[in-house]
C-alpha cells in the first residue's frame, strides 16, 4: 500500500494529532475526520462520560491497528437497516445490500405466489434475509403476498448474532428462521451427530420428513476468495479481524499436493461453493437464483456453471450497482449474457420457468428475446 | 392631535427601537387608503351598470376595505376615550378607563387585519426550511463567524420550540483551532423541519457582517469579515404528498427533479470490493446535469441517510434557483419603487463587538444587547421581527409599482 504522504500528515496534525493516528488505516483525510467523529459520538453515548476521553483513545489505538470500524463501534449499516456486528462473524458489505435491494425492486407483487418461498445460504449477521424480508414487505403493503425466508449458516456464532439482529426487526420474526446446516456436505441424513446437519436434513427438520418442500428463490453470498487472493489482495484488516470461515472455503483437494497450488487450482477452490448451491439450487426446484461473486472473472465462471447446468433460461451478470442504467453483453460458452450496471463484477443472476413472470416485465421483455440456450 | 399624542406615547414604550408591531406603518396605511376608495368608487360603478371583472375586483378589495374602516372606527372610538378620560365627572372617567384597554385591543386586531389584508402570505411560508452558512471574505475569523452563526441559530430555534438537525456541518481543513469553543465552519446546513419555519427564518438570508479583535490576531486590530446566510424552503418525502403543487413529484413544482438528470455517485475507492476489502465510506455525491449544481454528504455512517439527505439539499437548492430566476424579472420592476433586493449579496446585518451592538441595514433597527442576539434571545428575536416587518413593507410597495407599470403599460 503507498505511503501517505507528508504533507498530507502535515495537514492532519495541524487539525487534530488524532487524525494522523487515523490515516495510515482511512488513507484520506475526509475519511479520517468521518471516522474520528463516529467514534467520539459513539463514546459520548456510552455510560460515564467522565471516562468518555479515555474510552475514545482506547477506540483510536484500536481503529488504528486495522480493527475494522464496525467491530468497535457494534454495528454496519445495510441498505435502510442497521445491523449488530461482533468478531466472529463477517460485517456486511454494501455492494451485497445493492444487490439485494435490486432484486427486490424486480419483484412483482401481483404476479408472486402468495407465500414466496425464500432460502439464503451462508447467511452470516442475517442481514440478506432481513433486508430482503424489510424490501418486500414495503412492497407488498398492499397485497396479501409475503415471503417466508429460511437462512442458514455453519457457524454458531454467525447463527446467534443473526438471532439477535432478527430480534431487533419488528415483525421479522414472523417471517424469517436460522437454521445450523453444511451447505457443501451433501447428504439426506445426519450420520454424524456433531457436526452441524446437511442442508437437507436441515430443511427436513425445518419442514417435517416427507417429500423435499421446493423453494421459488435462493440467494447466496458464500466465502469465495481463493487462498493466494487472499493472501495477496484481500486487505489486512479483513485478513486479521473477520472470520477465514466466512472468506476462503476449504481446500478439499485429495490427494492434497502441497508442492504449490496452480491457478486454475487456486480459482477451483475460491469457486468450490457455487457447483454445490447450484446442486441445491435444482434439488429444490428454484426459480429464481442470485449469487454473489468477488470479480468479473468469477463472474464469468460461475455463469458457465450455470449455463452448462442447462435448465436456466435465462442468466445475468450485475456489477456493484446493477441500477445503473448501463447494459454490455459478453459471450459465455457460446451464450450472450447481459451485464448491467456500473462497478467490479458483483453477482451472477439467473431465472427459469415462471420465475420469469414474477419478475418486472420491461426487463423480462428485453430478456425474452435473448434466451439462453446452449448453442 | 390626540391621536398623534397617542402614538408619541406608543413609540416610546416600545424603547428605541422598532415600531411596535401592532402600528402599520404610513406605506401600508396610505396603499390601504387607496384600495378602500377605489371599493368606494366601484361600489358606486357597480350600483348603476353591472360589470362581471369589475364585480371580481371589487371582492379582491372588499377585505382591506373592510380593515379599513374597522381600524379607522378603532381609532376614533379610543380618540373619544381620551377626551372623556379629560373630563371632569369622575364616573365619566372610571367608565372610559376601563374601556380603554379593550379599545387598544381592538386597534392591535385591526391592524393586524389591515396589514394581512395587505401584504400577500409568501407561498412557502409555511413550510420548513434549511438555513446553509458559509464564511465570506475575512479568512479564519469569516469561518469562526460561521460557527457563531450556526450556534445562534440553534439557540434561536431551541429556544422558539423549533425543531433543528444538522444536516451538514464541515469544519475547515488545515486551519489552527483559536480559543476554546470555536469552530471553523467551512459550510453548514441546519435543517428546521416545524412547519413554518421558513416564514419565520426567511429574514435572516443575506450577508452577516462581524467587526471584531479576533482570537487570532495578536495586534488587537479589528478586523471585519463576513458570513452568508441562504435560506431555503424544504419539503421532504413525507410531507411532499400534502403540499400540493409543491409536492416533489408534480412536474409543475419548483421542487421536482427529474431523477434521470441527475447522476449519483458513491464515493469509494476503485478496485475490489466485497469480500476482500471494508470500507467505511458512506459518502454520496450527487450531480444534476442542466445546472451542474453538486451536491456531497458524508455526514452518516449510512449511505441510505446520506443519499436522503443529499436529494433533499439538491431540491431546495434547485427550486431556490429557479425562484430566484422568476423573482428576478418582478424585481426589475420594483426595484425603481425602492425596494431592495434580498438576496445572497447583499451584506443585512452587522454584528459589532467592540460597540457590543447589531444593526440591521434593512429595517435600521440598532439592539445593544449583543450577547442576547449571539445566544438566539429575545434581541434577536426583535431585530427579526424588524425585518419581517419591513420586508412585508417592501412586499406592498412592489405591488404598488407593480400595479403602476402595468397601468402605465395600459395606456
Ligand atoms: C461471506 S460470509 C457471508 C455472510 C452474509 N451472507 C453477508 O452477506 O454478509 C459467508 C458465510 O458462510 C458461512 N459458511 C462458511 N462455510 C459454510 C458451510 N460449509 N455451510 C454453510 N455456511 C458456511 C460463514 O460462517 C459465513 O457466515
Amino acid at each position: 500500500m503507498p505511503r501517505i504522504s507528508p504533507s498530507l500528515i502535515r495537514q492532519a496534525s495541524h487539525i487534530d494529532q488524532r487524525l494522523v493516528r487515523l490515516l495510515p488505516i482511512c488513507r484520506d483525510l475526509p475519511s479520517a475526520r468521518n471516522e474520528l467523529r463516529w467514534l467520539a459520538e459513539h463514546a459520548a453515548t456510552k455510560p460515564g462520560n467522565e471516562h468518555g476521553k479515555r474510552l475514545l483513545e482506547y477506540y483510536i489505538r484500536r481503529r488504528a491497528r486495522g480493527e475494522p470500524l464496525q467491530y468497535i463501534l457494534g454495528t454496519e449499516y445495510f441498505g435502510d437497516l442497521e445491523m449488530k456486528c461482533r468478531p466472529g462473524v463477517l460485517i456486511p458489505r454494501p455492494e451485497t445490500a445493492a444487490s439485494v435491494s435490486h432484486l427486490a425492486s424486480l419483484l412483482l407483487a401481483r404476479q408472486l405466489p402468495p407465500r414466496l418461498r425464500v432460502l439464503d445460504l451462508c447467511t452470516g449477521t442475517g442481514c440478506i434475509p432481513l433486508l430482503l424480508d424489510h424490501e418486500l414487505r414495503k412492497r407488498f403493503r398492499d397485497s396479501t403476498t409475503s415471503a417466508e425466508i429460511v437462512a442458514v449458516d455453519i457457524s454458531p456464532k454467525a447463527l446467534a448474532l443473526a438471532k439477535e439482529n432478527l430480534a431487533a426487526q419488528p415483525g421479522a420474526a414472523d417471517f424469517i428462521t436460522f437454521h445450523p446446516a453444511d451447505v457443501l456436505w451433501d447428504s439426506d441424513t445426519n450420520e454424524n451427530l456433531n457436526e452441524p446437519p446437511s442442508l437437507k436434513e436441515a430443511l427436513h427438520a425445518r419442514h417435517g420428513h416427507g417429500p423435499m418442500r421446493n423453494y421459488d428463490i435462493l440467494i447466496s453470498n458464500p466465502p469465495y476468495i481463493s487462498p493466494k487472493a487472499f493472501r495477496t489482495t484481500t486487505a489486512r484488516s479483513v485478513r486479521h479481524y473477520e472470520p477465514k470461515l466466512a472468506l476462503v472455503p476449504p481446500d478439499q483437494r485429495t490427494p492434497r499436493s502441497y508442492d504449490g497450488v496452480t491457478s486454475d487450482e487456486d480459482d477451483a477452490i475460491g469457486d468450490l461453493f457455487y457447483p454445490a448451491i447450484l446442486r441445491h439450487a435444482q434439488d429444490l426446484d428454484v426459480k429464481i437464483m442470485l449469487l454473489e461473486v468477488g470479480d468479473l472473472a468469477q463472474a464469468l465462471r460461475v455463469a458457465g456453471m450455470i449455463v452448462r447446468q442447462g435448465i436456466w433460461d435465462h442468466v445475468e451478470m450485475w456489477r456493484d450497482e446493477p441500477g445503473y442504467p448501463v447494459i454490455e453483453s459478453v459471450l459465455v460458452d457460446g451464450v450472450v449474457i447481459t451485464v448491467r450496471g456500473r462497478g467490479s463484477g458483483r453477482s451472477v443472476f439467473a431465472f427459469r420457468g415462471e420465475g420469469r413472470w414474477w419478475l418486472d416485465s420491461d426487463i423480462s421483455n428485453e430478456w425474452a428475446s435473448t434466451p439462453v440456450s446452449k448453442a | 392631535m390626540l391621536r398623534q399624542d397617542l402614538q408619541a406615547t406608543k413609540s416610546a414604550s416600545g424603547a428605541a427601537c422598532s415600531p411596535p408591531e401592532h402600528l402599520v406603518s404610513p406605506v401600508l396605511l396610505s396603499r390601504a387608503r387607496s384600495i378602500s376608495d377605489e371599493h368606494v368608487t366601484l361600489t358606486k360603478k357597480l350600483a348603476t351598470d353591472y360589470d362581471a371583472s369589475a364585480a371580481k375586483r371589487l371582492g379582491e378589495l372588499q377585505s382591506t376595505s373592510t380593515a379599513v374602516k374597522e381600524y379607522d372606527q378603532a381609532h376614533s372610538a379610543l380618540a373619544e376615550l381620551q377626551s372623556l378620560l379629560q373630563s371632569s365627572d369622575k364616573e365619566l372617567r372610571e367608565l372610559a378607563e376601563e374601556d380603554v384597554q379593550h379599545t387598544e385591543d381592538r386597534i392591535e386586531q385591526a391592524s393586524s387585519a389591515l396589514k394581512s389584508s395587505l401584504v400577500p402570505v409568501h407561498p412557502f411560508a409555511h413550510l420548513p426550511c434549511l438555513v446553509e452558512i458559509r464564511p465570506g471574505a475575512g479568512g479564519d475569523e469569516a469561518a469562526i463567524f460561521a460557527g457563531d452563526l450556526v450556534r445562534m441559530y440553534e439557540a434561536y430555534c431551541a429556544r422558539t420550540g423549533l425543531r433543528t438537525a444538522l444536516l451538514k456541518y464541515e469544519t475547515a481543513e488545515g486551519t489552527v483551532s483559536g480559543g476554546a469553543g470555536t469552530t471553523h465552519v467551512q459550510e453548514a446546513v441546519l435543517e428546521i423541519d416545524s412547519p413554518g419555519a421558513y416564514g419565520i427564518l426567511r429574514c435572516e438570508a443575506g450577508v452577516h457582517r462581524v467587526q471584531r479583535v479576533p482570537a487570532t490576531e495578536s495586534k488587537g486590530r479589528t478586523h471585519t469579515s463576513a458570513a452568508s446566510v441562504l435560506v431555503l424552503p424544504s419539503i421532504d418525502a413525507e410531507t411532499s404528498g400534502d403540499m400540493g403543487e409543491n409536492s416533489f413529484n408534480d412536474p409543475r413544482s419548483d421542487y421536482y427533479i427529474d431523477p434521470k438528470e441527475v447522476r449519483l455517485d458513491v464515493m469509494r475507492a476503485s478496485g475490489a470490493g466485497g469480500q476482500h476489502v471494508n470500507r467505511t465510506e458512506s459518502a454520496v455525491r450527487l450531480t444534476h446535469l442542466p445546472t451542474n449544481t453538486v451536491v456531497s454528504m458524508q455526514e452518516t455512517r449510512s449511505q441510505i441517510q446520506n443519499r436522503e439527505k443529499a436529494w433533499q439539499l439538491l431540491r431546495s437548492r434547485i427550486a431556490q434557483q429557479r425562484r430566484e430566476v422568476r423573482e428576478e424579472e418582478l424585481a426589475v420592476l420594483r426595484r425603481g419603487a425602492g425596494a431592495g433586493k434580498v438576496g445572497r449579496e447583499n451584506k443585512v446585518r452587522t454584528y459589532n463587538w467592540g460597540q457590543q451592538r447589531v444593526s440591521d441595514h434593512r429595517s435600521g433597527l440598532d439592539v445593544r444587547n449583543l450577547d442576547d442576539v449571539m445566544e438566539g434571545g429575545e434581541a434577536l428575536e426583535r431585530v427579526m421581527q424588524s425585518v419581517r416587518a419591513w420586508m412585508a413593507e417592501q412586499e406592498v410597495l412592489g405591488l404598488v409599482a407593480e400595479e403602476e407599470s402595468i397601468q402605465a403599460q395600459k395606456k
